[in-house]
């Protein structure tokens, strides 16, 4: 169940240029938050910005939450200069995760960009579960590089990508698939990251007959299901399309239901 | 003991906070953040004949103060709404007002027939919805089809019928006195105002439709005002909403003229707004030894005749 609730921010720390590490004290959510869920973060006590920010949920520690996010508005400009002991307003945990249901099984994590934030909670699960974790960490640049080496804890391989190959593999989260794909047996494949990189991921788990959840990201107003307003178009198990709430039935969602943007003819 | 009950179109409602439609679901979402119950009423997320998919994605956009939206009415139409949620809706214990657009006046009486049901208290009609491209906003820009819709709708249902009106238009009391000369029990306004945005990387619209509609606190001040304006020109009640954030907003439109309120944009930013909002609204009139909350309608209007 969700919560409209305030925490108290334990820490707001830079990693690295624009991007952030903000853990907040609150029993209520952290309790009820799965990997892959998100909350809704009041970024000011005035009417601008005006909507709430949604951020996933980066780790769950018993009783405090932690997100990671960059810098790239008001609102969230507004967040990085919070500071610590400070109250923060928030709705959640929001949104349908990650299932967990694996023990024991080889899966492969698929971030890219701000979309790694999700893959620790979920990491941190799998691995609990006795999952081996093969890590694939998809970055523009060196510079952007974020929590390599903590998924180097919970993962056999970590992989990383850069687009402009300043650092590790040349080319984008996918770039490694292929090989990769014919090496290992992967149960379930996990992403979170940009819409080309999910879409890229979707369609070769498909072909391959693997099982992934994509975690999609979606303009969002209200993050509770009452607006329609961050809808993707989702393929139901009779093959008919309708839009559907990323805040509700997403953000993550099967391959096998997301509709590709060659498909609408885009 | 302050009164915060009203009396709206014959009905009595717990306060004047309802929550507005296609901001509120159908009441039940907001059931883990509070108890809806609590609300004066709410009004249901528009419902057509048949189900809309809406618009494709690139809904949504924050401005300043404001949020631009082109969903396009998606719902899964009447039947869908009959069968799968008044049910739902039933177990609320407070007045639910059922938003219905239609995309020719017939479709507005069918509309209005079937959703003369137990459960349903009365009917938002909405001919001012700016994002679909039939009917909705067309019939709320001339007053002799907006007079049309009301009369089919009022032949075609025995429930309270109040018509939500569109800002998009150059004199909103004409359209007012049309609705009224009706049939209407009631008036809500304001709908959104028409807006954009263009996107400067790509040099394109932002929204999938282009243009959508603008709402949040950015409206507040031009829907204030038609609501004075409409205030002195009709008998019927009014319902007022447009960017009604506060408790200071909530008051000014009740002075401006409104029985009651909705709030919509303020929903979205804040789950928690209705029941904030109402025990606001207690508390001012504790404050100001104000015994009942009717005293305020349309107060404002009183000063000039000093």
């Amino acid at each position: 169940m969700p919560y409209a609730t305030n925490g108290t921010i334990t820490a707001n720390i830079l990693i690295h240029e624009h991007i952030y590490r903000m853990e907040i004290e609150c029993a209520d959510i952290a309790k009820e938050a799965k990997p892959g869920q998100f909350i809704q973060i009041r970024t000011s006590d005035h009417l601008m910005p005006l909507l709430n920010r949604p951020i996933s949920i980066a780790r769950i520690k018993d009783n405090r939450i932690e997100i990671i996010y960059a810098v790239v508005g008001e609102g969230t400009k507004n967040l990085c200069e919070m500071k610590t002991g400070a109250t923060v307003s928030m709705v959640g945990p929001l949104g349908h995760g990650f299932e967990t249901n694996l023990s024991r099984e080889k899966v492969l994590l698929v971030g890219g960009g701000m979309g790694v934030a999700p893959l620790h909670a979920l990491a941190e699960v799998l691995y609990a579960q006795g999952c081996e974790i093969d890590t694939i960490l998809g970055f523009n640049r060196q510079e952007d590089i974020f929590s390599d080496k903590e998924f180097e804890h919970w993962s056999n391989n970590v992989y990383v990508t850069t687009m402009d190959g300043s650092c590790g593999i040349h080319g984008h989260a996918c770039t490694p698939l292929d090989r990769h794909l014919s090496i290992y047996d992967y149960r379930h494949i996990y992403a979170c990251g940009p819409q080309p990189m999910l879409h890229a991921l979707g369609k070769i788990c498909n072909e391959h007959h693997i099982d992934c959840s994509l975690s999609v990201e979606e303009y969002m107003a209200c993050g509770i299901g009452v607006c329609l307003g961050c809808v993707q178009p989702i393929r139901d198990k009779a093959g008919s399309i309708s839009y559907q709430r990323v805040c509700v039935e997403g953000p993550v969602f099967s391959s096998r239901e997301v509709v590709y943007d060659d498909e609408l003819g885009h | 003991m302050t009164n915060l009950a009203i009396d709206l179109m014959g009905l009595t409602l717990k306060n004047p906070v309802l929550g507005a439609s296609g901001t509120y679901g159908s009441g039940f979402e907001f059931l883990p953040y509070y108890d809806v119950s609590l609300m004066g009423g709410i009004i249901g997320k528009g419902t057509t004949l048949r189900a809309k998919v809406g618009n494709p994605p690139g809904r949504l956009f924050e401005t300043s103060s404001g949020l631009l939206n082109c969903i396009g009415l998606q719902n899964g139409g009447v039947d869908y709404f009959l069968r799968e949620i008044l049910p739902e809706v039933r177990k609320i214990d407070t007045h639910f007002f059922a938003n219905i657009s239609g995309s020719t006046i017939e479709e507005y009486g069918i509309l209005a027939e079937k959703l003369d049901v137990d459960g349903v208290s009365g009917l938002e009609v909405n001919i001012s919805c700016p994002n679909v491209k039939a009917g909705g906003l067309a019939f709320g820009t001339i007053p002799e089809d907006a007079l049309a819709v009301t009369k089919e709708v009022k032949r075609k249902t025995s429930k309270k019928v109040m018509v939500k009106l569109s800002p998009n238009v150059t004199s909103i009391v004409e359209i007012a006195q049309a609705v009224e000369e009706g049939g209407a029990d009631g008036i809500s306004l304001i709908n959104t105002l028409l807006g954009m945005a263009i996107d400067v990387e790509k040099q394109e619209p932002v929204l999938s439709n282009i243009f959508g509609g603008l709402s949040g606190p950015a409206v507040k001040p031009i829907g204030l005002r038609m609501v004075y304006e409409v205030y002195e020109a009709v008998s019927i009640p009014i319902v007022g909403l447009g960017g009604i954030v506060s408790v200071q907003d909530a008051l000014e439109y009740i002075l401006a003229g409104a029985t009651a309120i909705q709030l919509g944009t303020a929903n979205l930013i804040n789950p928690l707004a209705g029941s904030v909002m109402i025990q606001g609204l207690e508390h001012y009139l504790v404050e100001h030894q104000i015994d009942d909350i009717r005293t305020l309608i349309g107060k404002a209007h009183h000063k000039e005749e000093v």
